[in-house]
């Protein structure tokens, strides 16, 4: 182990060019963000506004980081002295990452030029979240998997308290880093207690060791093994750790909540679904029931709660801890359906999640915040009330739009699974969930609201800019294009399930 | 063995009443002192439990900055102290509940698995070299660290990087009509230039 | 491992310490009084604490000295084992110290040294 001899001396070098190779997407994505801080910082001595500057600049380096990407070598490896791990689950996960982190880009810099916004830094805080968030999803170590969790989270601290005017954006900030350190906490010990426990760091050791041993012989494993995973609900805002949630969302301004709804959940689970599937399915006997019980109270008080909500975001992120529940429920069937049911649910979430926070951001200066703004939306801009109509149905998981599959394959594995009884409540509270989507969708066709939401219409009508209008009808027809030729979702979603398992 | 094992519970229990000092206090200065007293017994104890690294990180980082920073934040906030005492003995019985279960149940964990036969394992794992040339923490994570993990090097870096960031992001407001002191500017300035004949 | 010269070095600060406070303790001429410590308004009882808050660039300036702070304990380990990690471990944290000194490039043109 200690490099004593002359030997030691030349091998690193051989170690490290195929890392070099393997890494090189995130290598490449580390000296992007060294440029553009320091292009940024020393550009703006000069009295320019970058911030748009190094939001486009941004939007190319992550279609670059998503070429090399693709170009990557292929296979299952380990790189870095067995520390990150990467197989085709991964990196389709990164792939659809970055195309969502591109366009969480193109919404913050409408935002940007929107609220004339001189924080170039923005880009910069997205970026290194976006490192973190891939960091996370390769790990093979707790901490590989520690560092890119305290990366995500500390840049969206930041994130959340960018608006240094608004109280409500530094309360989120605040609450969001309380809960954080919490759940790192809760992690830090949870690791160490498994370091503990069975002298593992290294992931793949613990497929190993728990496939040769009994779990139970192995004392206080389930202990910490809950501790660490408790950690990660609290990330994603399962039910008993989903308080911080609407207010979170609520404080921040708007694009920061896009990037907080999008981001962190496709990682979250991509590297949940990894954990238990590949590591820790040893112990699917102890694990199902607790995360079941866990899922099915979240869809459900997700549900329940958001039927009382009046504001737009309050509503988004009840959905957001029933849509966690829903993806914790496809993990807890234990089935490749049940992978598989995952990724597709991303996508769809991903997809109308996009759609409705570029509609909202595009509305930005009609100040709708109350569902009860949104009246008389389909008269004054039938298109961008035809998105939102799109992605809320997507959301609800109606037939002819793409969030239909991702619940009937849920379901499907959960029914596979033999988790009849959770499924059954899943299905009721995605039946409750329709009723206050379709509220909204009643709100925007049928009402003619006392605020006259046109009169901002006629005066700030070009305020879709290019690029977010693009980008919104772009998902809106995919959202109803994916339904008609589902096959290239199907496939994407079995080939990183079954990269998952082989 | 038995006397570095009394020393360590009479360290960690100095620290438990420091602990406890820190919340019962009155005024938050006092208890900000009794913090740093404990951090101070911590790293005491993890002296005695030979981790010299995480004891001089200890020492230099939390007692060194961590501490002066909470001061800083008792001078910024002005924090009244009633209210905060009220609300502590509104939550103590639940709090004491749920970590005297929490302990409980650790408790019943601990002892069973860390406890390893010594002797059942030295006679075979005794390496001699390892003996002769023995490290502390410090050597064997610069062994590790620098060699075979420089990407949990460079990551660090980088969580440092971002706490530059974004520390200057929030905390730092540079107002636009505030005039500022510009040193070179000043002595760039010459006299030649800024002096004109007015007819 | 040896550390009873620490302990040595911790009982004699500790002496010197406590002989230093006691000594101001017992030969000054003390007449403790609730007026030396209270604020003093004239006139009127005060109406706040005696402690006036800082600015938040204090604040600044102390969370940037801890990130740096931080960067010098990860020189520690390095120093001791330079040695044997030879000239990879070398670069690696030069790669480490560059990242750094960007945040100080970064601080420094953004003007959080400067006081107005």
């Amino acid at each position: 182990m200690f490099p004593f001899s002359v030997h030691s001396r030349f091998s690193y070098f051989s170690f490290f060019s195929n890392d070099l190779v393997s890494l090189l997407p995130e290598i490449f994505l580390v000296c992007c963000i060294c440029l553009f801080l320091v292009h940024g910082v020393v550009f703006s001595k000069t009295g320019r506004i970058l911030s748009t500057n190094v939001a486009n600049l941004s939007i190319l380096a992550l279609v670059f980081v998503c070429i090399l990407l693709c170009c990557s070598p292929g296979g299952n490896y380990l790189a870095a002295y067995s520390c990150f791990f990467e197989d085709d689950f991964i990196r389709i996960i990164k792939v659809f990452l970055l195309l969502t982190c591109i366009f969480c880009v193109t919404l913050s810099l409408f935002y940007i030029q929107l609220e004339k916004s001189n924080t170039f830094e923005y880009s910069v805080l997205l970026l290194i979240s976006l490192f973190g968030i891939i960091a996370v999803l390769g790990a093979n170590d707790f901490l590989s998997l520690y560092l890119g969790l305290e990366l995500q989270a500390l840049s969206f601290y930041t994130l959340a308290a960018n608006v240094r005017v608004s109280e409500f954006a530094t309360e989120a900030g605040l609450k969001y880093f309380v809960i954080g350190a919490v759940a790192s906490g809760f992690y830090l010990f949870g690791a160490s207690l498994l370091y503990g426990f069975t002298g593992c760091v290294r992931f793949s050791d613990f497929s190993l060791l728990l496939s040769h041993i009994a779990p139970a012989e192995v004392e206080g494993i389930f202990l910490a093994f809950f501790i660490f995973f408790s950690s990660f609900l609290f990330k994603v805002g399962a039910v008993p750790f989903h308080a911080w949630v609407p207010d979170v969302y609520e404080g921040t301004s708007l694009n920061v909540t896009a990037i907080f709804a999008l981001l962190p959940k496709l990682a979250l689970f991509g590297v949940i679904t990894r954990l238990l599937f590949c590591y820790f399915f040893s112990l699917f006997d102890v694990w199902q029931f607790p995360f079941v019980l866990c899922a099915v109270f979240s869809f459900v008080w997700g549900s329940l709660a958001a039927l009382g909500q009046g504001r737009i975001k309050r509503l988004l992120a009840y959905g957001g801890i029933s849509h966690s529940g829903y993806l914790l429920f496809g993990v807890c069937s234990g089935t490749v359906y049940g992978a598989q049911g995952v990724v597709i649910y991303l996508l769809s979430y991903i997809l109308s999640g996009v759609t409705i926070f570029c509609s909202l951001v595009g509305l930005r200066f009609s100040r709708v915040r109350y569902i009860a703004d949104f009246a008389g939306l389909s008269l004054f801009s039938p298109g961008v009330a035809f998105a939102i109509a799109a992605s809320l149905l997507s959301a609800a998981g109606i037939p002819p739009v793409v969030g239909f599959f991702g619940k009937l394959s849920i379901f499907l594995s959960a029914l596979a699974g033999s988790l009849y009884v959770g499924a059954l409540f899943g299905v009721l509270c995605s039946v409750i969930s329709t009723f206050y989507y379709l509220r909204i969708l009643r709100t925007i066709f049928f009402e003619n609201g006392s605020r006259p939401l046109g009169a901002f219409f006629s005066f700030f009508g070009s305020y879709f800019s290019k690029e977010l209008s693009f980008l919104v009808g772009f998902c809106a027809v995919l959202l109803f294009w994916i339904p008609i030729n589902p096959r290239i979702l199907f496939f994407i979603s079995f080939y990183s399930s079954i990269g998952l398992i082989g | 063995m038995l006397f570095q094992q009394s020393i360590l519970c009479f360290i960690a229990g100095l620290a438990c009443g420091a602990g406890f000092l820190v919340i019962s206090s009155k005024s938050p200065v006092h208890s900000v002192l009794s913090l740093i007293f404990s951090f101070v017994l911590c790293s005491f104890v993890l002296l005695t439990l030979e981790i010299d690294i995480l004891a001089l990180i200890f020492l230099i980082v939390y007692v060194g900055a961590i501490a002066i920073l909470f001061l800083f934040v008792v001078m910024i906030l002005n924090v009244k102290v009633a209210e905060a005492r009220a609300n502590l003995f509104q939550y103590f019985p639940l709090g004491f509940f749920l970590l005297s279960l929490l302990y409980f149940d650790l408790g019943l964990l601990m002892p069973a698995s860390f406890s390893v036969d010594v002797a059942h394992f030295i006679p075979f794992y005794l390496e001699w070299p390892k003996a002769v040339l023995s490290f502390g923490c410090l050597e064997s994570i610069g062994f590790l660290l620098y060699t075979y993990f420089p990407f949990y090097l460079i990551g660090a870096g980088l969580l440092l990087l971002l706490a530059i960031v974004g520390a200057i992001l929030l905390t730092l407001h540079r107002g636009v009509g505030v005039h500022r002191q510009e040193v070179s500017f000043q002595n760039r300035r010459d006299w030649v230039e800024v002096l004109h004949m007015v007819q | 491992m040896s550390y009873p010269p620490i302990a040595g070095f911790m009982v004699l600060s500790a002496f010197i310490a406590s002989f230093i406070l006691g000594l101001s303790f017992f030969v000054a001429k003390l007449k403790p009084d609730g007026e030396k410590v209270s604020a003093y308004e004239c006139g009127f009882d005060p109406f706040d604490d005696a402690r006036a808050r800082f600015d938040v660039r204090f604040y600044l300036v102390a969370i940037l000295f801890i990130i740096f702070d931080l960067e010098v304990t990860f020189c520690f380990p390095w120093a001791l084992t330079l040695f044997y990690s030879g000239l990879f471990g070398f670069y690696s944290i030069v790669f480490f110290l560059g990242l750094l000194t960007l945040g100080f490039v970064y601080e420094w043109q953004k003007g959080a040294l400067d006081w107005e």
